[in-house]
């Protein structure tokens, strides 16, 4: 395996241990050295039960975040350890008026799935705790899946071998083995991530005409899980302590556009969710949010757009007193987090990424 | 040690003030360009003649662009007065080169040139923000007399100018985002020019 990429694992391994053992308050001040640790958690999708899951699992599992169960209990731990609040309190920590002072926690989630509203609302609005969604305006509006789980879809459902795609010398999906069907689904969105963002866009149109062919008459209820929350579930939301934030328009990687995609995409998202919601858009998540899609040119267009606070998709901590307001590292929470481990990346999140 | 700090205090990293042969006062303009009270601002400068600097922010520039052109083509400088406006020593080296970097290049679309003075939002500096100036090459521009302008009203702002003075070289802060700097200059302008002040942007007395 990859060197690099075995150290944090034996750190995080080494870092649940530690948090089991009840060793978190005795190192919390070395992590800490008196800063103010501030931790951004990324979410996707919230789901309720174990079985839920191997319905959708074929999917997309990668962007199931937690069960309601697992997130409730996530949020009760939140509410009594740390202080949560909402993304933009860092807008006004910035100015100097409102500082944060002590360990805060902020909660974020991507794409802007139904089930946020289903599910994951709820509790946020039983304990009164605040969060942020970033929406892909597109998705919102063409009530259309976002196109990596349309993706998985059509390589799970479709027939083998039914698919060419330009650039992938064997026709997908390679054969009739979920195992297989599943890698071939990531090999593709890695594939279509890769691409600049018109070839990107042929690409996924000439996957939208398989779709149609093949799955005609299959059943796309289980796509519709994969759809966004409406408008008005959005304003019913943003009443309760819900803000939104900007994904784009298209979902697409910023850093893959020319400078006039790029504009469109950071301008018209921001100014859409402005109109449908009657609130200034100061944050924006990146779409994929790896470093590599996030270089000096977008965070120039995106301060330029008029954003103030941008999250990355890269785990860590922010500081309170050494922020990056325009590539805020996030925490991701998976279905593999455990609690303990989640203990551990929000109370150790220098060390446990 | 000593005397690098001060080769350092007194060479153009770091302006206060600057001191020159004949009587000169450089008018700063923090937190514009503001879509009502900016232009009210330039109209009086074109009027009296008199040339100044303003330190804009990226967030307004973009949204008030014609205001900045003209800024430029009337013979202003403009200076860096950050993207979004955060409390600079709150940010990491990577926030602040987004901030700094960003908006020089911002303002390049407007003056065409690579370098542009920095004034840290809300005057706030620290020794990690100071280094981190020194070590990019950023060329910080502070002031000698703040104006009170964004507390005061005008008539505070001119008697607290009258009563202490200003003296050559002084660099004197204002803020366009409201109508008090415009009020109290309308009266300050006539009197230090009978005082025998001139008026200077800060980068052209550089060149100089």
């Amino acid at each position: 395996m990859n060197p690099v990429r075995h150290r944090p694992y034996l750190r995080s391994r080494i870092g649940d241990a530690l948090v089991a053992a009840g060793l978190m308050p005795i190192l919390r001040p070395f992590h800490n050295r008196g800063r103010i640790p501030i931790v951004v958690l990324a979410y996707h999708r919230i789901t309720p039960h174990e079985q839920e899951h191997s319905r959708i699992n074929p999917f997309d599992s990668d962007l199931i975040s937690a069960t309601t169960e697992d997130f409730e209990w996530q949020m009760r731990y939140l509410r009594d350890h740390f202080q949560v609040v909402p993304l933009t309190r860092l807008v006004s920590h910035l100015s100097g008026r409102d500082r944060i002072d002590r360990p805060t926690v902020i909660i974020t989630f991507d794409d802007g799935f139904r089930d946020n509203y289903t599910y994951a609302y709820p509790i946020l609005k039983e304990l009164g705790i605040p969060a942020t969604i970033f929406l892909s305006t597109e998705m919102v509006d063409s009530r259309e899946a976002i196109w990596f789980q349309m993706v998985s879809f059509l390589i799970m459902k479709s027939a083998p071998q039914s698919i060419q795609v330009e650039g992938i010398p064997e026709r997908l999906p390679r054969s009739d083995d979920p195992q297989i069907r599943r890698s071939d689904a990531r090999m593709l969105q890695k594939h279509l991530k890769s691409l600049p963002h018109r070839k990107f866009q042929s690409t996924l149109t000439d996957l939208k005409t398989y779709m149609k062919i093949d799955n005609a008459h299959s059943d796309l209820d289980d796509l519709d899980d994969a759809v966004a929350i409406t408008w008005e579930q959005a304003r019913e939301m943003q009443e309760n302590g819900i803000q939104f934030g900007s994904h784009t328009v298209t979902h697409g990687i910023l850093s893959r556009m020319d400078q006039v995609e790029q504009q469109r995409e950071l301008i018209q998202s921001k100014r859409r969710i402005e109109e449908a919601l009657g609130k200034p858009v100061q944050a924006i998540a990146y779409p994929v949010g790896r470093f590599s899609s996030i270089n000096d040119d977008v965070l120039y267009e995106t301060s330029c757009a008029g954003y103030r606070l941008g999250a990355c998709y890269e785990s860590g901590v922010n500081w309170a007193t050494q922020l990056s307001p325009l590539c805020l590292l996030r925490q991701n929470v998976e279905l593999s987090t455990t609690r303990s481990r989640f203990k551990a990346m929000v109370g150790l999140p220098n060390w446990i990424r | 040690m000593k005397k690098l700090i001060l080769r350092i205090l007194k060479s153009d990293r770091i302006l206060f003030n600057r001191p020159s042969k004949g009587k000169v006062l450089y008018l700063t303009f923090d937190d514009g360009p503001h879509a009502i009270n900016t232009e009210p601002m330039l109209d009086l400068l074109a009027e009296m003649q008199v040339k100044a600097t303003f330190f804009v922010v990226g967030r307004d520039v973009v949204n008030n662009r014609d205001i900045v052109e003209r800024t430029v083509r009337e013979g202003h400088e403009i200076g860096n007065h950050s993207m979004t406006h955060p409390r600079m020593d709150m940010l990491s080296d990577q926030g602040r080169l987004i901030e700094i970097r960003g908006m020089n290049r911002l303002l390049k679309e407007y003056d065409h040139r690579s370098e542009h003075l920095f004034r840290p939002p809300y005057g706030r500096v620290s020794m990690s923000l100071m280094w981190f100036c020194l070590k990019k090459r950023f060329n910080v521009a502070l002031w000698s007399r703040d104006s009170m302008d964004y507390r005061d009203d005008a008539e505070k702002v001119v008697r607290g100018l009258v009563e202490r003075p200003v003296s050559s070289g002084d660099i004197v802060l204002f803020h366009d985002d409201g109508a008090v700097a415009c009020n109290a200059l309308r009266e300050l302008i006539p009197l230090w020019k009978s005082q025998g002040y001139g008026f200077s942007t800060l980068t052209q007395s550089t060149q100089s």
